[in-house]
């Protein structure tokens, strides 16, 4: 790929390096050079050393758009499509009712990775920017075998993120995160005792969801055309009025 | 349009339902079987839902109670017993606590609690407003004690011990608390939604304040020992057992004298613990175990209970004919704090006794009582039925220790056999 938008630069920039007259540009051998440096130089010689240092200026300018053409394709050279997954598990802290501070339980969760900022051509922007549409899901279990809940958050959210390369090129990169969704909450109690009753309700309520956290994108081929994607995360997921923390992490591959 | 979906999107993250009394609510109630099952119910004295915070109750979760003698701040001080109400909560609740935070779902206007513990408080503050209204009824009036009752859900409370109190409710005078401490082994209908269990804390509130004149750690408590201390304890249970059941008929259950069943696993417990029970008898065991046990082996020992039985069975056997239960209970209430000559109380009989515990038995407190009967035909009853469950030692009436009590009672009108 670069290969070819090398070629192509230098496709593009032919014209600049032809002299006026369409003839090759001679090269001067060494001791010209130096007879040219120990002696005062006729006027023709005059007229070649501008020549030279004109193309000497074409070959710098060539080289600097050949620079930024390089930049500007290399969305066009990217091996990445930038659609990836993760599965993803945790501590979800939920809010207590209770009026403790939290409820400690187990989540787990999937996703799709979109690495949106490879729509920008800028090759640092590029790297900064993805969104996960996610699915999470925690419960609980509370009660004596006479007395018990179950219930069950699943949650749901479009998440873009705005991520911080270590370096250049760097695999490695802090995020801060931020999104929206809705959280559908499925709930029965039970009753079992000698007439056992079951008392189920759900609802939905608006997610709001905000965090940070750390991500790795090692590459697994040549072409980078594959990683590995590895997150460590502090999210937090507003659900209505109740305020659930999510010390978690994922792993998946982007394409 | 951009502020208003702004200020609806706020409302939706930031706040919780705080509707305007009366609030429907579902809640796990008794149903007309007895049995605790969900039910649409409203709560009138809510001022938060959320935070369970109203008139007759305040919640708290997540509080945390050392009660240690060789805590240095009180042994500072001598005791607990030295210390002002403040300074006991102050040192003896470690961890103040913090807001419950009840989850509802609003179906059509009805709030769903959707966890367990949402399910639990919002039936334990229904069993308060019931209570509430139970007294009222008896009182006469809005009992005063009763209001904005500070409640302790799922502390960790230690009471000399490294070991947290579990599957319990209990009321706690010294920090004028209610706590309803976790479950391990419970295994049927919680504490909390016992309608019941919430009527008899109540009732110690109600005793403590009336006789006690609300102090934290009341005197004869840490002054008596023998019969005087023992038989203080044990109307303070038996009478709160009787309460207990009395709160449960203001319910669909319409009146539960073993309202301890439906959480307790020990079916001797709730046999014993049975306000309605024919056979509540005072034997030689438990009448030398009520003489002679120390307070500490008192307060450790089921006998406690079991003389809060005779008395509570005395009270229901005397009441259940001719529906004459609502005219004890005013009775009772009555005689908890009455400074009318002739016809004193309990508050009285302790002053009085301070320091001659020996004048407070068993016949003084059966008299208050029957001083404050007003009919006739229950007072005789209630003379009878204590007068032989408890092995009283008026052998015939009239009697110069029960005074009150008509010419026309008699022992032996029970089976328990005379001692």
């Amino acid at each position: 790929m670069k290969r070819l938008s090398l070629l192509l630069a230098l496709v593009l920039a032919a014209p600049v390096f032809a002299d006026d007259e369409d003839a090759p540009a001679p090269y001067d051998d060494e001791s010209s050079v130096k007879s040219a440096e120990d002696e005062q130089p006729p006027a023709h010689h005059k007229k070649k050393k501008s020549k030279r240092q004109r193309r000497d200026d074409d070959f710098r300018v060539a080289e600097e758009e050949d620079a930024e053409l390089e930049e500007t394709m290399a969305h066009v050279d990217d091996p990445n499509l930038g659609i990836g997954g993760e599965i993803a598990s945790g501590a979800m802290l939920l809010e207590s009712s209770r009026g403790g501070l939290v409820d400690p339980r187990f989540l787990f969760g999937v996703r799709v990775v979109w690495e949106f900022g490879r729509l920008i051509p800028d090759e640092t922007l590029r790297e900064m920017f993805f969104a996960d549409l996610g699915y999470a899901y925690a419960a609980t279990h509370d009660g004596t075998p006479g007395v018990f809940a179950d219930a069950n958050y699943h949650y749901f959210s479009l998440a873009p993120a705005f991520a911080l390369p270590l370096g250049p090129k760097s695999p490695f990169s802090f995020y801060a995160q931020g999104g929206i969704g809705v959280v559908y909450d499925f709930s029965s109690l039970h009753i079992p005792g000698s007439t056992p009753a079951e008392t189920t309700l759900s609802g939905t309520k608006l997610l709001l969801q905000y965090g940070v956290g750390f991500r790795a994108r090692p590459s697994l081929v040549e072409d980078d055309s594959m990683r590995l994607t590895i997150r460590v995360e502090v999210m937090r997921y507003v659900r209505g009025y109740m305020t659930d923390t999510l010390l978690g992490g994922a792993v998946g591959m982007i394409f | 349009m951009r502020k208003p979906v702004a200020a609806l999107l706020l409302a939706l993250w930031a706040c919780g339902p705080n509707p305007k009394p009366p609030v429907n609510v579902m809640a796990v109630i008794p149903d007309a079987s007895g049995t605790y099952t969900t039910k649409q119910v409203q709560l009138t004295t809510l001022d938060s839902l959320t935070s369970f915070k109203g008139a007759v109750a305040q919640f708290m979760g997540g509080n945390r109670v050392v009660v240690d003698a060789n805590d240095p701040m009180v042994k500072a001080v001598g005791g607990i017993q030295n210390m002002t109400d403040e300074q006991r909560y102050d040192v003896l609740v470690k961890d103040k606590g913090m807001d419950v935070h009840g989850n509802f779902i609003d179906k059509s206007g009805i709030l769903w609690p959707a966890d367990f513990h949402t399910w639990n408080m919002t039936s334990m503050y229904w069993n308060f407003e019931q209570a509430f209204t139970y007294y009222q009824g008896v009182v006469g009036k809005d009992p005063d004690e009763l209001k904005s009752l500070r409640v302790m859900y799922w502390p960790d409370v230690r009471m000399q011990s490294d070991t947290p109190l579990a599957d319990n409710a209990l009321y706690l005078s010294f920090i004028r608390s209610f706590v309803i401490v976790p479950f391990k082994a419970t295994t049927k209908v919680p504490l909390a939604m016992n309608i019941g269990v919430i009527g008899h804390e109540l009732a110690h509130k109600v005793f403590g304040k009336r006789v006690y004149d609300d102090q934290g750690v009341p005197a004869p408590l840490t002054t008596w020992n023998g019969q005087a201390f023992n038989l203080l304890k044990s109307m303070d249970e038996g009478i709160a057992d009787f309460h207990g059941f009395g709160v449960t008929c203001v319910t669909d259950a319409r009146c539960r004298p073993d309202f301890l069943k439906w959480s307790v696993d020990d079916e001797g417990l709730i046999h014993r613990r049975d306000v309605s029970r024919n056979d509540a008898c005072m034997d030689a065991t438990l009448q030398n175990a009520f003489n002679t046990f120390s307070p500490d082996m008192w307060v450790r020992d089921q006998s406690m209970y079991d003389v809060g039985n005779l008395i509570a069975a005395s009270l229901y056997q005397a009441g259940s004919p001719k529906d004459k239960m609502q005219v004890l209970r005013r009775a009772l209430l009555a005689s908890y704090d009455d400074s009318t000559p002739g016809r004193t109380g309990f508050k009285q009989l302790i002053s009085t006794s301070i320091n001659t515990p020996q004048n407070f038995t068993p016949e003084a407190v059966a008299d208050i009582i029957a001083s404050h009967i007003a009919d006739p035909e229950l007072k005789m009853r209630w003379c009878n039925e204590v007068s032989d469950r408890l092995a009283l030692r008026c052998t015939g009436f009239p009697c110069d220790l029960m005074p009150s009590c008509p010419q026309q009672s008699a022992r032996g009108t029970t089976k328990c056999p005379a001692l």
